[in-house]
């Protein structure tokens, strides 16, 4: 018999104010001389900008972003914006854009940077126009004849996450049609295991981080019909663990970055519901550093701007936000599809599919510019 | 599952700390230059923790990715088995039994050990044949049906660091003030959490 | 002590070839000597203080060298890549390095005990993984190459034919279970991964994907070897099944190597089926494999059913136990 002694911890407030200065100040902190952090991420800086963008863009307005992240013109401390900056990624050889400035063009910043441009309301601008038809050649180039896969780079690795990188770019620069869409779902199909999960690759472990990347990339080749939703949504369910947190693997440590992995396709599924809801964002508040804001992966570890970013994302897609910073208005959300504020995705016009879980479900507001598609019951009739 | 470390140690109202008198450890697990380190703060929870566990008492206490399994006997000695997190607990103080039995029976009469004062004097080769057998705990469960002797009614306690130390105490302070740690294990525990 | 002295002084000790690497705490607090790197009973040691300048250093250092020859290309992106193993940039820069410089017989073993050293600190990034892929690809092509060519259109003269394909055969076997016994080093590395870090989504990954890779040459490969590479895979494919039910034993929570056993499971299901393919005319039915399929396939049902019963509070075995009964339905 074992007992298991209660520990008593209240649920902490969303330290709204903490996480925009710790967002604000995260560029002056990484480019310290002496910041570890700054120098062992400096080729994945492009992608810490878009989480840290996105992160801030749903706590603050567009404006307010722009001014204090320097997104379209300089500001304090920082010679150039961020913009500017993202251009000067362009990495001529290849045809994408790099980590940061200098690095070989591959399709995980490349996405970054046209989320980025797209959260600027930059796509229209002359200078990326310029480099936009190579842009979209190297993302279609990247698709394999063989099987419809994808490579992240010109040396031929395969994983399903550059299926997704490829398939939203594409779908934000409107250039959908410059690959087999058919083909690129298919792929994705062949990486499904028996649990329903997906993993990196063919025959690859399931992995709720890969699962996103592939259900994401179905939602945009519109091929959710393909899924088993409800197997592929009890998998899913099952990664909460006792904390309230989610695991990405079966007995694994629960880790907040889950939350946006698994809340995002239980989302575009419409399974949300399946997971309990306020022990997840228990967990989520208690990962905050309740001193110099940010999220860390788990209670009492150091916070990042990667599961800031998941963290917050979380939230908002459990609907917490909005109940947590009510004066925070005109209030924007995520968007489980692509990954960035609801309005951006909206104004853009990018097009998805979405399910509900039964007939007669509503469809969230958020969701509402998808395509509808209810899945058929097969485990709860 | 992997144990990583066995301990026996002698407590008592009259000493100040408890004295771990053999220690048996399997550092293979861990980065070379990190092992001195690592052994350093096994014997230093061991110490914190049987100090903090009340005679008859079996505690497992989970602390960064591993169990400390806690037991004192009524006379005061007592003995910790080191684990991770997959380890079974029932197996743990299965052994805890085994070996504090089995040292009592080595140093020869039932009180001998209680004149125990240098830590790690007593050499009782035995600690490290459980700990490798013990390393597959299938082996060590045909010794669990014979014995019975931690049957199903048996409490263990399962606890966390901040249920075991008093009201105020944090383990960070413990570690700053401990004399049993070099500098460059508290250097070392300081970061692991910073760059793992 | 500035960068140029620091990956002199790195690279120095790199080329004595230490066979472990670890980022610790190397010295107390007073200890003032301004060394970040030692080396002890070949364990290469960096002193996890310095890493903020060398990361900042060696990275100024590649700017410069990518500019220059190959070798300062190699030698200055092994100091980087020991402190950011996953910069893809400088990954790339050693393929085109590598592919660019004269291969010699151990060029592609040598970046292998590159890789095998990295990894014994650095286990999750996932460009590394795939640069050890592309290494091994080209260890592979290189094996291959040695193969003899196919055999002449027939002549006239039989004894003279004769001597050709034994020559052939010989060569050709020998390449084939070098090629298995790499594929083995492969999986006792990620065995060894594994074991220091538990539950390694991509070590556990790519000893799979050495099972498939060996799986699809069979399908490819006309060559007469083949029937060698196919004794060599079934022997291995039985091994890993052995070892994976072990490792479950201890390792009772690891999803990873459950979905490995899975995996082992539908190849040998596999490799059965195509043996008795008819119109894989090199490819004669053989009825050790198919026993040996049948005994693995019992045998995963009462392996997976003593697990669970050992151990029923852990979920991964209850999922063994799923996997084993679905690969046995399909089977
Ligand atoms: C636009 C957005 C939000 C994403 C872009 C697309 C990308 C890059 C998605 C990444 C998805 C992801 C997290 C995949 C998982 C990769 C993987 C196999 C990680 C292994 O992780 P471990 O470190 O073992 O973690 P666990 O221990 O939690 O399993």
């Amino acid at each position: 018999v074992s007992l298991q002694v209660p520990t008593t911890t209240d649920v902490p407030p969303f330290f709204a104010g903490l996480h925009t200065s710790y967002i604000a100040g995260l560029a002056e902190k990484l480019d310290a001389k002496t910041s570890y952090e700054g120098a062992v991420t400096e080729h994945l800086r492009m992608s810490g900008v878009y989480w840290s963008l996105t992160a801030l863009s749903l706590l603050k307005s567009p404006e307010e972003v722009d001014v204090i992240m320097g997104l379209t013109a300089p500001t304090a401390g920082r010679p150039i914006s961020i913009v500017d900056w993202v251009l000067q990624c362009y990495d001529n050889r290849s045809g994408g854009f790099g980590g940061n400035i200098g690095h070989d063009g591959h399709l995980l910043y490349t996405l970054s940077a046209i989320q980025i441009l797209a959260l600027a309301d930059r796509l229209q601008d002359e200078r990326f126009l310029n480099l936009k038809e190579s842009v979209i050649d190297f993302v279609a180039a990247r698709q394999q004849p063989t099987d419809g896969s994808f490579t992240g780079d010109e040396w031929g690795e395969i994983d399903t996450r550059f299926t997704y990188c490829a398939l939203s770019s594409l779908s934000i620069l409107k250039a959908l049609d410059r690959v087999n869409v058919t083909q690129a779902a298919d792929f994705i199909l062949s990486c499904r295991n028996f649990d329903g999960g997906f993993g990196c690759t063919i025959g690859a472990e399931s992995h709720a981080g890969q699962v996103f990347t592939c259900v994401g990339a179905l939602s945009i080749a519109k091929s959710l019909h393909k899924l088993d939703a409800d197997l592929l949504g009890w998998w899913l369910a099952e990664r909460q663990c006792d904390s309230g947190g989610l695991n990405g693997r079966p007995e694994k440590q629960a880790d907040v970055c889950y939350s946006w992995w698994i809340l995002s396709v239980l989302s575009i599924t419409g399974r949300v519901s399946w997971i309990n809801r306020d022990k997840l964002a228990t967990f989520i508040l208690k990962c905050q550093d309740d001193e110099d804001g940010g999220i860390a992966d788990r209670p009492d570890d150091m916070a990042d701007i990667f599961h800031t970013f998941f963290g917050i994302s979380g939230l908002s897609l459990l609907g917490h936000l909005h109940a947590a910073i009510p004066e925070c208005a005109p209030f924007r959300q995520i968007d489980p599809v692509y990954a960035l504020p609801t309005d951006v995705v909206q104004k853009l016009g990018l097009q998805g599919q979405i399910m509900v879980a039964q007939e007669g479900d509503s469809v969230e507001e958020r969701l509402q510019q998808y395509d509808t598609l209810t899945s058929q019951h097969k485990l709860f009739q | 599952m992997k144990v990583v470390g066995l301990a026996i140690v002698r407590t008592g109202q009259e000493l100040n700390e408890p004295i771990p008198m053999s220690v048996a450890t399997d550092l293979s697990s861990f980065g070379f230059f990190q092992r001195q380190s690592v052994k350093e703060m096994l014997m230093f929870l061991t110490k914190t923790f049987t100090k903090r566990t009340e005679p008859g008492q079996r505690q497992s206490i989970t602390h960064e990715g591993y169990v400390v399994h806690c037991y004192v006997r009524s006379d005061g000695l007592g003995g910790t088995v080191t684990t991770d997190l997959e380890y079974p607990a029932r197996v743990a103080f299965v052994l805890i039994g085994q070996m504090l039995e089995d040292f009592v029976a080595h140093v020869g009469g039932d009180d001998k050990w209680k004149t125990v004062t240098q830590p790690e004097s007593i050499t009782f080769p035995k600690l490290d044949e459980y700990l490798q057998k013990y390393q597959d705990p299938a082996e060590a469960d045909k010794v669990t049906k014979i014995q019975k002797d931690l049957d199903e009614t048996t409490q263990i306690l399962h606890k966390t660091i901040d249920s075991v130390l008093e009201r105020g105490v944090k383990l960070d302070n413990l570690v700053e003030r401990s004399n049993d740690l070099s500098a460059q294990s508290k250097m070392f525990y300081k970061q692991a959490k910073k760059t793992n | 002590m500035n960068a140029l002295n620091a990956l002199d002084q790195l690279w120095e000790l790199l080329c004595l070839n230490p066979k472990e690497f670890d980022i610790a705490i190397l010295r107390s607090p007073d200890d003032n000597t301004k060394n970040p790197f030692v080396l002890q009973e070949g364990h290469l040691g960096l002193h996890a203080g310095d890493l903020p300048w060398l990361a900042r250093d060696f990275r100024t250092a590649y700017r410069t060298a990518r500019l220059q020859d190959c070798d300062s290309v190699l030698k200055v992106t092994s100091c980087l890549l020991l402190v950011c193993p996953d910069h893809a940039t400088a990954w790339a820069d050693r393929k085109r390095a590598l592919l660019s410089v004269q291969c010699h017989e151990d060029l592609w073993t040598r970046e292998l005990d590159f890789v095998n050293l990295l990894m014994t600190r650095h286990t999750k990034a996932p460009t590394s993984w795939f640069h050890r892929k592309f290494v091994l690809q080209q260890r592979i092509l290189q094996l291959l190459s040695a193969l003899p060519p196919p055999p002449p259109p027939n002549d006239d003269h039989d004894d003279q034919e004769n001597t050709f394909s034994t020559t052939c055969t010989t060569t050709t076997t020998c390449i084939y279970s070098n090629m298995v016994q790499l594929a083995r080093d492969e999986i006792q590395i990620c065995a060894r991964i594994a074991d220091r870090y538990p539950k390694n989504y991509y070590a556990w990954t790519h000893r799979s994907q050495m099972l498939q890779k060996i799986h699809h040459m069979l399908q490819d490969d006309s060559t007469s070897g083949t029937r060698t590479l196919a004794d060599h895979y079934t022997q291995l494919l039985q091994d890993q099944w052995q070892s994976t039910t072990r490792w479950l034993q201890s390792h009772v929570s690891d999803h990873s190597a459950a979905h490995y056993g899975g995996m082992v499971l539908q190849l040998l299901r596999r490799q059965q089926l195509q043996q008795h393919n008819p119109q894989d005319h090199h490819q004669v039915p053989d009825n050790d494999t198919t026993q040996l399929v049948h005994a693995m396939m019992i045998s995963s049902i009462t392996v997976a059913q003593q697990l669970v019963e050992r151990h029923p509070s852990h979920e991964v075995l209850w999922i063994f136990r799923r996997i084993c009964n679905h690969e046995f339905l399909c089977y």
